[in-house]
């Protein structure tokens, strides 16, 4: 039972990350049809913006974290600019390989002046520290990542109910043309949303890399393909079952550490896709997205 | 494609389909020319490091047609491309290895593994059979999803593949190098295999099924309402890519001799899918031109990032330069020609067009 | 107030209008008729810059339009409700007539202009929580025009607001047009209703197959056999 509480916490951490992940990849593509697989290379962004700082001296945690969101923040408003808006406009390919690119750039800078081998970052691993909660061991990290989540979600739905650039967003996802006929500038919608994108994906670099507690060039790649799947699974666009769709990773993949001996550990990313192939059989629009039929506006 | 135009050419005249036939054939054997041409040239006055490296982009050309037949004609990004190289390697590797080596390297291997030798011909035909039937059973899946959730479930492919392949010891070695394959597969064999698998990708795209599923992809529902079965095309379509991709892991197992999971992961994925892109995947000829453009380009990067000097200055090694001439080729082209360098067209059309601007100058000159 | 001056506007090799040129002035309604595909909504999508002219100028309120976006054309007082309605579908009535004053600051009157949608519409009103999605046309096109409303345009041009309705809202839906003019809106209708426009029309154009065929006062349409004419062949005005 203990351990069933425990590993149940561990997974809603774990799903969290990829909750925020798959978020910013919705939110993008709802606005403009653009499957950002250069997504997850913000995580390596955070990661190097923050051992910058410490190379530099600067060890304060707090400090460290601000100035990664806004680091991760700012390039994802660069990238719009520089990559994203030429291909604004054409077919779903083109937008998906040119994202593909700039994550091959953006792992390969990262590489060229660091180092091809991974870094120590340190300064957040105070978070992996055990608390004992009603008998229950957890770490600090895991509350936050919860908690701090929570918060995001809830302020993003403010965001999207309450302000009028969120309204547009939501709108542009089904009818972009008739939000430009509302008076309201494509330029700022679409820059909006990777700047949330951005933010969002910087939360969750942080707690990855608190748990990790070392950066590498590549380090982007699995969680990036890992927010796809809980994307697909809840629907791809949707923003809820972005959500929806990490928390049921993050519980997957608990469960598979917990099920599958130490001898088939090589199998578990391969069991999560496994699993999401399966999922894809029986439904192929996700688990809360819309029935789509060959033909459809889809990525 | 124009509908009605489409609906023209699907019911198709005889005489018509025989002059595209004709063309495609004239198109594919330029191909072939020009392929046997560089690869008898670098055979004859190549270094061993150059015979080498045409070696591996001719296996990689295969790699990428067979990623175009896919891809080029149905329009879905596929990433599980690597997995069927790494499956026809290993399939070959199991097969062809002499039973004594395998005696002391996988003695454990189910079914009996461990004492089957087929020879190195019926070891390339048993696993481009076995890739072909993986292909057909994750093509049955695939068929039924579109778009993003297509490329994600042949991201899955490539992840299971690797799992198993890592995973699985007693008959892959896990992470560990299998070796001893038999090296009997040269450039020579290798230019033969690259003709065929040309020829093959450009009757496909130029068939009646390649036509209608092109057609299909820029608007699935009129294909739709045409009566055309655009799954059982997609399907075809990627039964032949994944044999197709199996055959260049093949080729590599038999021609390097020893084989790593490793090496049939992401970047190989992206490094061929790149090939692709900048060639343009919508044609024949563009694999063929991306391979080559990227070949070539990544080699003399190469050159530098292991630091070099110019001129009395010593620039320092750096790790990396590759990758990002990659990431910035990609995205360049697909700012600036989404079609990549061929735009689509095949080497026949081109040289039509040539031709036709070379007779208007002449009238006007 | 706007001047369309021999606009030619293309979708790749086609030519869906050819020197056409059209002017409103102040305070007028204008009707703007043709058959299907005779390049009406090519021509407002062109005035709103959702495409780009082959040949040209449009000028509004005095003002070259060729060189501003879509947006900056809305803040100037040009405002369109697009064909097929286009509510927001997955939004409130209220969020809908919010975006629509995507122009404005939300201020006191922001919040007056939502009360004089409601008793223009009273129906939606009452309707004020529901998405758009879940109303009815009419409803629907009530929607769209109050969300132009909204933005507090000087020039409002509707693509074909009674298409898909029951003759009794399209009713409705006129005499509503005729009460804006007394807003101190201008008006520019796109219609295949061509009679029941003319009625009230100060002045009309007849477009077809892309080229204009008739510019000129609406009554002189209105005589017997005019309209036919000007459909199907050229009627000197
Ligand atoms: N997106 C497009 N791509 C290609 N051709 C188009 C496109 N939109 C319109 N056309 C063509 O332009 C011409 C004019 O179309 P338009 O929609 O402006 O006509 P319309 O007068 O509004 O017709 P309707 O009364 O049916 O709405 C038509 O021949 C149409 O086929
Ligand atoms: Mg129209």
């Amino acid at each position: 039972m203990d351990y069933l509480i425990e590993q149940a916490l561990n997974g809603f951490s774990i799903g969290a990350q990829y909750s925020l992940l798959a978020l910013g990849l919705a939110i993008v593509f709802s606005v403009m049809g653009l499957v950002n697989f250069a997504h997850g290379e913000f995580i390596g962004v955070a990661g190097y913006a923050m051992f910058a700082m410490a190379a530099m001296g600067m060890t304060d945690p707090w400090l460290l974290v601000v100035f990664a969101m806004a680091t991760v923040t700012l390039v994802a408003l660069v990238l719009e600019r520089v990559a994203f808006r030429p291909v604004r406009n054409a077919p779903p390919t083109t937008g998906l390989l040119t994202a593909f690119g700039v994550g091959i750039i953006l792992q390969n800078l990262f590489l060229l002046m660091v180092s091809p081998r991974p870094k120590a970052v340190p300064e957040l691993s105070a978070l992996n520290q055990t608390v004992e909660v009603a008998g229950h061991n957890f770490t600090i990290l895991q509350f936050l990542e919860v908690g701090v989540t929570s918060v995001a979600i809830a302020g993003l739905v403010w965001f999207l109910k309450g302000t009028r650039i969120g309204l547009a967003m939501r709108a542009a996802a089904l009818d972009f043309t008739t939000v430009r006929l509302m008076g309201m500038r494509a330029n700022r919608v679409i820059a909006t949303a990777f700047a949330i994108s951005g933010l969002l994906a910087s939360i969750a670099a942080i707690f990855f890399i608190a748990r990790r507690g070392a950066i590498d060039p590549f380090m982007g790649l699995l969680p990036v393909l890992k927010a796809f799947v809980a994307c697909v699974l809840g629907g791809f666009g949707s923003l809820p079952g972005a959500v929806v769709g990490g928390l049921l990773l993050g519980l997957v993949e608990v469960l598979l550490i917990v099920l599958l001996p130490d001898k088939l550990a090589g199998l578990r990313d391969a069991s999560v896709f496994l699993i999401v192939g399966v999922i894809l059989v029986f439904r192929p629009q996700g688990i809360l997205g819309r029935r789509v039929e060959l033909g459809d506006k889809t990525a | 494609m124009n509908t009605i135009a489409f609906a023209e050419r699907t019911r198709g005249s005889r005489p018509f389909l025989d002059a595209r036939l004709a063309g495609n054939l004239r198109g594919s054997l330029w191909l072939v020319l020009i392929a046997a041409a560089i690869g008898l040239f670098v055979m004859a006055f190549g270094s061993p490091f150059i015979i080498r490296l045409t070696a591996t982009a001719f296996i990689n050309l295969i790699a990428v047609v067979g990623l175009q037949i896919f891809m080029g004609n149905s329009n879905v990004v596929n990433i599980g491309h690597a997995g069927f190289m790494a499956l026809g390697a290993y399939f070959t590797a199991i097969f062809a290895t002499p039973v004594m080596i395998k005696a002391s390297m996988i003695p454990n291997a189910p079914f009996g593994l461990a004492g089957v030798e087929v020879g190195a011909l019926y070891a390339f035909l048993i696993s481009v059979a076995l890739t072909s039937l993986i292909g057909l059973l994750t093509g049955l899946v695939l068929v039924r999803l579109a778009g993003i959730a297509a490329t994600i479930l042949t991201i899955s492919i490539l992840v299971i593949v690797q799992g198993v392949l890592v995973t699985w010891t007693d008959l892959f070695r896990g992470a560990q190098a299998f070796f001893g394959i038999p090296k009997v597969v040269g450039l020579g064999l290798i230019i033969v295999a690259t003709a065929a698998v040309l020829v093959v990708a450009r009757m496909f795209k130029g068939s009646r099924l390649g036509v209608q599923l092109r057609a299909s992809a820029t608007d699935p529902l009129a294909a739709e309402a045409m009566g055309v079965d655009v799954k059982r095309l997609r399907l075809i379509a990627w039964v032949l890519g994944s044999a197709v991709v199996g055959c260049a892991g093949a080729l590599y197992a038999l021609y390097a001799g020893t084989i790593n999971a490793r090496a049939f992961y992401f970047h190989t994925a992206f490094l061929t899918l790149a090939m692709a892109i900048v060639g343009g995947m919508r044609s024949v000829t563009g694999a063929m031109v991306g391979v080559a453009l990227l070949t070539v380009l990544l080699e003399l990067i190469r050159i530098l990032e292991g630091g070099i000097t110019v001129l009395g200055i010593a620039f320092p090694e750096m790790l990396g330069l590759s990758g990002l001439m990659l990431g910035v080729i990609i995205v360049a082209v697909m700012c600036f020609r989404s079609d990549g360098f061929m735009g689509g067209h095949e080497i026949e059309e081109v040289f039509a067009m040539l031709r036709r601007r070379l007779v208007a100058g002449k009238r006007e000159g | 107030m706007l001047e369309i001056d021999g606009v030619s506007i293309n979708y790749g090799p086609v030519s869906a209008v050819r020197n056409v040129s059209l002017k409103v002035e102040k305070g007028e309604i204008v009707a703007l008729l043709g058959p299907n595909g005779a390049g009406k909504t090519s021509l407002l999508s062109a005035a709103m810059g959702l495409r780009p002219l082959a040949a040209g100028s449009i000028r509004f309120k005095g003002e070259d339009m060729r060189r501003l976006d879509t947006e900056s054309r809305v803040r100037r007082g040009l405002t369109l409700t697009p064909e097929g309605r286009k509510v927001f579908a997955n939004l409130t009535v209220l969020e809908n007539l919010d975006l629509g004053a995507a122009t404005r600051a939300k201020g006191a009157d922001f919040h007056a202009d939502i009360e004089m949608c409601f008793e223009l519409f009273p129906i939606l009103a009452e309707r004020r929580h529901q998405t758009g999605g879940s109303l009815s046309g009419g409803e629907q096109q009530m929607l769209a025009i109050a969300r132009a409303l909204m933005s507090r345009p000087s020039l409002l041009m509707l693509d074909e607001p009674s298409l898909g309705l029951a003759p009794r809202i399209v009713g409705q839906i006129f005499r509503l047009i005729r009460d804006l003019r007394q807003r101190d809106l201008t008006i520019l209708l796109v219609e295949q209703n061509a009679h029941e426009v003319l009625r009230f029309a100060d002045r009309a154009y007849v477009l077809s197959t892309g080229e204009c065929r008739y510019a000129g006062p609406a009554a002189r349409l209105q005589e017997a056999g005019a309209l036919m004419q000007a459909y199907i062949g050229e009627l000197v005005a």
